[in-house]
């Protein structure tokens, strides 16, 4: 009894707690920018709401468009069971876990850019073919990371694998892991959440034909992913287990807090970047990353 | 002090990789400063007493490298209206993992090189071996003449982190002044050339032949040469930009780029049909 | 054929410590350029042949790492990797003969194999566009299905090399590296190559006249996906039968006992299928009700869109592909508009058959130019051959001759 209700607590945390980033990273950039901004709890409001509505289909696709994002949201859901929250633990845990996790998101992936291509348009094309590219670049800096986390502690379950030793590795790591989570969840400098032009989205416009419950899901599996990132960021940077239970759950939150505040400065104070500079970016990413797993290579030597 | 001198030069080799990213001439003369400034600081901890001497180089060096240097080139980008960006010969990406990959290569040879044991463990060599790597990446690699000026004294940030291994082997006026001397005097001869021309671009050669009603050639994609046509005589000149100053006394760099920086980057052959 | 006797041949002969490293260079290498050529092109069963390429090279590097391991006193981590690469043997065959089965369906239908003449084609054809569909998640590497699988053994295995810290781990970490990339790049040329065919409207006639395949055809694409499902859902079922393998190419591997992760990944899988499918019935419940409306997508006001407009298979790839130019040689053909009137512009970029073109045609072309001389030899007058077999007979005199002298 009690492990199922660990279970279900668990989940419930990770799911209810997600659709508060998107708003505190609008409210932080609202602020810098002088106005009021919408309420924090906006994106559950609007999750209700597009939750009631019926859905508008485009005459070419097929019923994998609806289906689809239930897929990629299923897996982003299955991903949050394998990251330990901190002192909580996680409800599942393996030897090898952590490639699953990958892999999930990239299940994710696919789904969202095969139901972007259902509806035939040439925008969706557009995201489709950035989203997959990136990823690549992205995927080499993810690798390198969790190599570094790997060689760092010696094992492979995310549960083990998430105790970092402070130093020049955590720093580095940080960095591109911070750069590696504006890729994958289409911020500024790579992707603008708040552009109404087609031609400059990577992720908007892939969810553009999409209404009603579909678009809710997808929205709640987005702000699901941008926690995940925010979680595994904080535990691969910050000894968040080495503290008591109290200590560990509030400095946990605080790092949250602190990365989505930082996510929202970011937007604030960096233009988009052009997307012949993305690959550029995220070099730079797999490199600190990769210069991390040689730090922490060396150091394991020493 | 090994820690505080391990992440000073640590940072110098991230600001390496920093500006062979950078796609904009001010972020480079930026970082090559800001390097300067950090490698000025390190004869400061290297010593165990502060002599006067001492500090009084490592000022000098801040302030020329930090401050004079950095001035000049922004005044030369200024008064010749150079364009912002730039353009590469081998792009920001291969190059930046080119400069990483030989870190990498420069972290693993150093332990095969015979050194003295206080120097073994820390990052002197490799960060050295590194920033030379990177002047090279970025004087082969950029079109523009203040890039590769940069790139020269990036270069010479290197051969400074060099002989700061001698600290110790030779007395302190002499070591201390002989390489950045030599370094200012060649960076700033760099500088002048960009100055010079703007006096009076009209007795330029370039401009010379063009009125005489010889043409230049734009060279390949990809290649910085320029190729002087001589039409009655038939003969050719190929002058590699790189060494154009070192070769002939007035041509200058600014001109040549002027006229022969046609193609940019690598597009696939085009096939124009009228 | 060929990855079968490499395993038969360094399982019976001794084999020097070096050919790990070169087997796993070109292992990972081989996946990267696979792929990404795989990607760049137009004909769906290049493609699927360059991906071909790209498993091979997966295949490659856990063999590669198994002759490490066993070249570093017989790591466990080797078994790990050979597990891995024998499972993906099997898993590759089953993915791409659906693959290979559904492609065929759809040239038989069609008449062209050229990505960018189809589209739409899910709606004619929806037992081939499913089938399909679910060999590209499999050659993916995604879960739940079975590519997933024996990707993660291999991974695991490359992992657990660098953990050792031995010299290997300086051929486990590019490998794994460039094996992920290779995965997204994979991920990228399926969706791509599942859109173009099935996805939105059709671009030329032919896709307009498609019927779907007999049963037939249907059947072998059945039993594969099958195959591939329940591989993905159950691997401890091929377990002995892979380790055993194992076990006869490397005797201290020997041991039927599965890795403990193995079966906490069948279970996972199971999990995720079934999660899957209902979230998929449920959403799809919600939806289809009367009130679901069509219409046609949009396309930004535009009065007069035609199936054109969409994307092609050359601009879904150019971004990945134009990071490859330098092997890919694209070709790219301008016609500007000149003068004050309109007229027509074309702009085409298209990567041509580069293999065949540049290595391939002008090597067939020397061997030719060559063959076609000596045949001249060969002339059929029969005084001729003897005056041949005289002259042979004289010139080996004339060796012995020279030998024998002191």
């Amino acid at each position: 009894m009690i492990p199922i209700l660990e279970f279900l607590l668990r989940l419930a945390c990770w799911l209810v707690v997600a659709p508060l980033l998107p708003g505190i990273i609008n409210r932080v950039k609202s602020m810098v920018a002088g106005r009021r901004g919408p309420p924090v709890l906006q994106l559950y409001y609007d999750l209700a709401r597009l939750w009631r509505k019926d859905v508008v289909m485009s005459n070419l696709a097929s019923p994998m468009f609806v289906i689809l994002p239930a897929v990629a949201w299923v897996a982003l859901a299955g991903a949050t069971l394998l990251v330990p929250l901190g002192p909580a633990g996680a409800s599942l845990s393996f030897r090898g876990d952590v490639l699953l996790f990958i892999y999930l998101l990239a299940l994710a992936r696919f789904c969202t850019a095969w139901a972007a291509m259902e509806t035939g348009s040439a925008f969706e094309g557009m995201g489709s073919a950035r989203e997959v590219s990136y990823a690549v670049l992205a995927e080499a800096a993810m690798i390198a990371a969790v190599l570094s986390l790997c060689v760092q502690t010696g094992s492979m379950l995310l549960v083990t694998m998430l105790v970092p030793t402070v130093g020049a590795s955590a720093v580095l790591l940080a960095a591109g892991l911070f750069i590696v989570l504006l890729a994958e969840n289409c911020r500024v400098p790579f992707d603008d959440p708040n552009t109404h032009l087609e031609l400059t989205m990577i992720h908007e416009v892939m969810v553009l034909d999409h209404s009603g419950p579909p678009l809710a899901v997808i929205l709640h599996g987005a702000s699901v992913k941008l926690l995940l990132f925010a979680v595994v960021l904080t535990q691969a940077v910050v000894p968040v287990g080495n503290f008591g239970s109290l200590v560990a759950c509030v400095l946990l939150v605080a790092c949250v807090l602190m990365v989505t505040v930082g996510i929202g400065l970011v937007e604030s104070l960096l233009a988009r970047f052009a997307f012949r500079r993305v690959p550029l970016l995220l070099t730079v990413a797999f490199l600190l990353c990769l210069f991390a797993l040689l730090v922490a290579w060396k150091g394991g030597e020493a | 002090m090994n820690p505080n001198l391990n992440l000073l030069i640590g940072l110098a080799m991230g600001l390496n990789l920093l500006s062979l990213g950078s796609s904009r001439l001010p972020a480079l003369i930026r970082t090559m400063s800001v390097q300067g400034v950090i490698l000025g600081v390190m004869p400061m901890l290297m010593e165990h007493e502060l002599d006067w001497r001492v500090v009084l180089v490592a000022l000098a060096t801040i302030a020329g490298k930090g401050l004079v240097i950095p001035s000049l080139l922004r005044r030369a980008m200024r008064t010749a209206q150079i364009d912002r960006e730039l353009d590469p010969l081998i792009g920001f990406v291969p190059s930046l993992l080119l400069g990483a990959g030989g870190a990498i290569a420069a972290l693993a040879l150093a332990h095969l090189l015979p050194l003295l044991p206080e120097h073994a463990d820390t990052l002197l060599v490799p960060g050295a071996l590194a920033t030379v790597l990177t002047g090279f990446i970025l004087l082969i690699g950029r079109t523009k003449a203040i890039s590769q000026v940069c790139g020269y004294l990036i270069l010479e940030n290197g051969i400074y982190l060099f002989g700061l291994l001698l600290i110790k082997a030779m007395p302190l006026l002499r070591c201390r002044n002989f390489i950045p001397c030599t370094g200012y005097l060649i960076s700033l001869l760099f500088v002048c050339r960009i100055f010079r021309p703007h006096n009076n671009p009209v007795h330029s050669p370039v401009i010379l032949k063009l009125r005489r009603g010889k043409s230049v050639q734009a060279g390949k994609a990809g290649f910085a040469t320029a190729r002087i046509t001589d039409d009655h005589r038939g003969g050719r000149i190929e002058i590699p930009r790189i060494f154009a100053t070192f070769l002939s006394q007035d041509i200058d760099l600014y001109h040549l780029q002027m006229f022969t920086d046609s193609h940019r980057g690598r597009q696939p052959p085009l096939h124009v049909r009228g | 054929m060929g990855v079968y006797g490499i395993l038969r041949f360094s399982g019976w002969l001794a084999v020097p410590p070096a050919a790990g490293w070169v087997v796993i260079a070109l292992g990972a290498t081989s996946a990267m350029l696979g792929i990404a050529f795989a990607l760049a092109q137009n004909d769906f069963k290049r493609l699927l042949a360059y991906c071909s390429v790209e498993n091979v090279g997966i295949i490659l590097i856990g063999l590669g790492g198994a002759l490490l391991a066993r070249s570093h006193g017989d790591a466990a981590w080797g078994r790990l990797v050979l597990a891995g690469a024998l499972l993906h043997v099997w898993n590759h065959g089953a993915f791409k003969a659906l693959l290979f089965f559904g492609a065929g369906s759809v040239l038989h239908a069609t008449g062209t194999r050229e990505m960018s003449r189809l589209g739409g084609l899910w709606h004619l054809m929806p037992w081939t566009a499913g089938l399909f569909a679910i060999g590209a998640l499999a050659v993916a590497g995604l879960p739940p299905l079975n590519g997933f699988v024996s990707e993660w053994m291999i991974y695991l295995g490359l992992f657990d090399a660098v953990n050792a810290k031995q010299p290997s781990a300086w051929a486990a970490m590019p490998a794994a590296i460039m094996m992920g990339m290779a995965g997204a790049l994979a991920l990228a040329t399926f969706a791509k190559a599942g859109a173009m065919i099935f996805l939105g409207a059709p671009r030329t006639k032919p896709a307009v006249q498609a019927r779907e395949c007999g049963g037939w055809m249907s059947a072998p694409m059945l039993v594969l996906a099958g195959i591939c499902l329940t591989l993905g859902l159950w691997p401890l079922l091929v377990w002995p039968m892979v380790s055993s393998a194992a076990g006869a190419w490397q005797p201290t591997w020997a041991g039927a006992a599965p890795p403990v992760p193995l079966e906490a990944l069948g279970w996972v899988q199971i999990g995720l299928a079934a999660l899957i499918a209902a979230a998929g019935f449920l959403l799809w419940s919600k939806v289809a009700t009367p009130h679901l409306r069509r219409g046609p997508t949009w396309d930004c006001g535009y009065a007069a869109p035609t199936a054109r407009m969409q994307y092609s298979s050359g601009s879904f790839a150019g971004i990945a592909a134009a990071w490859f130019f330098w092997i890919l040689r694209p070709v790219r053909t301008l016609r500007r508009v000149r003068g004050h009137f309109p007229a027509e512009a074309i702009r085409l970029e298209r990567v041509p058959e580069t293999v065949l073109d540049l290595v391939i045609r002008p090597l067939a072309a020397r061997v030719m130019t060559v063959s076609t001389a000596v045949r001249r030899l060969q002339h059929g007058r029969l005084s001729a051959y003897i005056l041949y077999v005289v002259a042979g007979l004289a010139a080996l005199t004339v060796l012995v001759l020279i030998e024998s002298m002191p």
